[in-house]
């Protein structure tokens, strides 16, 4: 894969967000990215770890910097929201000429955008952590303390929802048929041994 | 009866002062932290600005200097926000873990350029693929020569590991405090490696762009929530079951600490980020930088056991830039030596030339613009006579929380249209051969339409 097919595939989830109701922020890009690369299996070329309170990747805002470097996105202020990523100069051309692997993947990018493009910040941070500790291995409540101890200041209401929604999306993921065979063989292992 | 410590001063052209404990100059007299003495902080830069002689072992001093300015800043109680999770994590100024975790940052800032190779980056790419200086900085903090140091010195020395160099490096989780610890070091805004080094490298070239008001700007420090959010869209026709959900997510935005700024150090925020981009265009950046960097690479592969470095803590503190200039003033006089040309290029001034520079024009008619010229100069001329190299920043950090005099916390970005609009600073340029200079010029500015289309 060559830094513009991922640079592309990168464009397009955000702009797919903002297409869904998101301001595209970093948050979005970051959390809308380790759904892709987790839970879809998409390829994107980061990795991802636990850092403060939930999943990030380095390597994701690197790339970001590196878009803008190159003209294929850039930030805008938009008061009082957050800054938003909006396509640069040379966006047109990177997505007319290198979107073999969005196109690939415009159905896992479609279903992220739809899943994620509404939340807010917290929102996307908790769901991001029910994701996390579920790659974790574990399942059903003990998901909650678990995303407790990372995010300690998050309520048991809120934490539950968000396992909750998490589960919701993973459902529906499964239905459309956009997680890898093998991710869900080992989930299913999980959940009965 | 346990000795009483002295404090060691040690004068530094950047900082006035930079004070040490006894026991934490076992630190700086151990051969790991000396061997810095011999690292040149800029690579080959005093070919182009002959005041660049500076090395990696005051720069590592000064970031600890920095670095303890910050932390008695952002943890005096006065600097403290009132929010319940800023507060937890926050160290109470004179207790057991604020001292603790102070001596840690310090000598984490001190210790966290032990891995650089000889020459600083400009060797990086020449150690086996997975491993990056930071690793072997981890390696050398928890190996056996520094062992004593760190239990003389009542330390963990995995605490110091993991924070000097940083999150992504560290094989251990950080916690969130220790991130913090670890951005104050190493962050990518205001972090005291960038604060020093930018100081520093201007001082020594001997050009202004570097220098901004650090002073101002550690004074306006803070921890701070990351203002990455929008408040949730209200409907007062929703239920109570609803509200409740509401008045949640509105008092739940994003909590996640990060290092930002009291609005008054705004200015001086722009000022550093301005600051770095200046440097990274007129210095960092030199075209005859770069390509001194490209030789310096070409000998080492020829040099080195299989053309990649020792990255074992044992080897590596063996290997310097005196090792290397020795090499190289060799191979510099004996034709026949390995490494010769290369060594000519550098030694003899024989370096090639920049030709070709990526620009927004090309990239408009054609977005490999770069690649396709490079690989048409490479093909009339020979690989051997062409180098390119690309360079970008890989973290800008003009993103961080702002905390307004009405206790809001916004993006900077949103307050700042200078910060909005600083480019990110990168580069591709091509060189080649200073005997084929003219003549390549000549024929790619009558290819280069054919090139690109």
């Amino acid at each position: 894969m060559s830094n513009l097919d991922q640079s592309c595939l990168i464009l397009n989830l955000a702009l797919a967000l903002k297409e869904n109701g998101s301001w595209a922020g970093e948050t979005h890009i970051q959390k809308g990215g380790y759904f892709l690369n987790t839970l879809l299996g998409v390829p994107t070329g980061v990795s991802f770890m636990l850092y403060k309170h939930g999943p990030f990747s380095f390597e994701l805002r690197e790339l970001l910097t590196d878009m803008e470097a190159l003209g294929f996105i850039k930030w805008n202020s938009i008061p009082p929201f957050g800054p938003s990523i909006s396509e640069g100069p040379f966006g047109n051309q990177l997505r007319a000429k290198f979107s073999t692997l969005s196109d690939q993947y415009h159905r896992h990018i479609d279903f992220v955008a739809r899943h994620l493009g509404k939340r807010n910040v917290a929102s996307l941070e908790r769901i991001a952590t029910a994701l996390y500790v579920s790659e974790e291995g574990l399942v059903g409540p003990s998901r909650v303390a678990r995303l407790i101890d990372l995010k300690p200041h998050v309520d048991v209401f809120l934490a539950e929802k968000a396992v909750e929604e998490f589960d919701q999306i993973r459902s529906e993921a499964e239905k459309e048929q956009l997680i890898p065979a093998l991710s869900s063989s080992i989930r299913e292992t999980t959940q009965t041994g | 009866m346990k000795r009483a410590l002295t404090v060691s001063e040690l004068r530094d052209p950047i900082h006035g002062f930079v004070k040490l404990d006894s026991d934490e100059v076992r630190v700086v007299n151990s051969p790991e932290f000396q061997r810095l003495r011999s690292i040149h902080q800029l690579a080959l830069t005093y070919n182009v600005y002959p005041g660049a002689t500076h090395k990696r072992f005051e720069h590592c001093l000064g970031v600890m200097e920095v670095a303890s300015r910050i932390y008695d800043v952002v943890t005096d109680d006065r600097h403290v926000l009132d929010d319940k999770e800023i507060r937890a994590i926050i160290p109470k100024v004179g207790a057991f873990d604020w001292n603790y975790w102070r001596r840690v940052l310090r000598m984490a800032a001190l210790c966290h350029d032990l891995g650089h190779l000889p020459f600083s980056h400009a060797a990086e790419d020449l150690l086996p693929d997975g491993i990056a200086h930071e690793n072997i900085s981890y390696a050398i903090i928890l190996g056996q020569g520094m062992a004593e140091v760190w239990k003389d010195l009542k330390v963990q020395a995995t605490d110091v590991a993991k924070i000097a160099v940083g999150p992504k490096y560290s094989p251990e989780a950080l916690g969130v405090w220790e991130s913090i610890l670890s951005e104050i070091i190493i962050g990518d805004t205001f972090g005291a490696d960038r604060i020093d080094y930018l100081l520093r490298d201007s001082y020594h070239a001997g050009v202004q762009y570097g220098r901004f008001d650090h002073y101002r700007l550690i004074d306006t420090i803070r921890v701070l929530p990351k203002a990455d959010s929008k408040p949730p869209d209200e409907n007062p026709a929703q239920t109570a079951f609803e509200f409740k959900e509401l008045a949640a997510a509105k008092a739940d935005a994003s909590k996640e600490p990060t290092l930002g700024i009291e609005h008054g150090g705004l200015q001086s925020s722009e000022a550093l980020l301005w600051a770095r981009y200046f440097m990274w265009t007129q210095v960092y950046l030199h075209h005859v930088r770069q390509v001194y960097d490209l030789h310096l690479a070409d000998f080492l592969k020829t040099w080195l056991p299989n053309g990649k470095f020792d990255p074992a803590p044992t080897g590596h503190i063996r290997m310097t830039d005196n090792e290397v200039n020795s090499a190289m003033a060799s191979a510099c006089r004996d034709e026949k030596a390995a490494g010769h040309s290369a060594a000519k290029c550098v030694l003899g001034r024989r370096h090639f030339r920049r030709i070709y520079e990526e620009n927004p024009k090309d990239r408009s008619s054609n977005l490999q613009s770069f690649d396709l010229i490079r690989a048409a100069l490479e093909k009339k001329y020979g690989a051997e006579r062409v180098k390119w190299k690309r360079i970008a920043q890989k973290r800008q950090g003009k993103q961080f929380p702002v905390l307004m005099s009405s206790g809001d916390v916004e993006n900077s970005i949103n307050l700042s249209e200078t910060l909005e609009n600083i480019p990110v600073v990168s580069n591709a340029t091509v060189f080649v051969d200073p005997d084929i200079r003219d003549e390549a010029i000549s024929w790619l500015s009558t290819q280069k339409r054919a090139i690109l289309t």
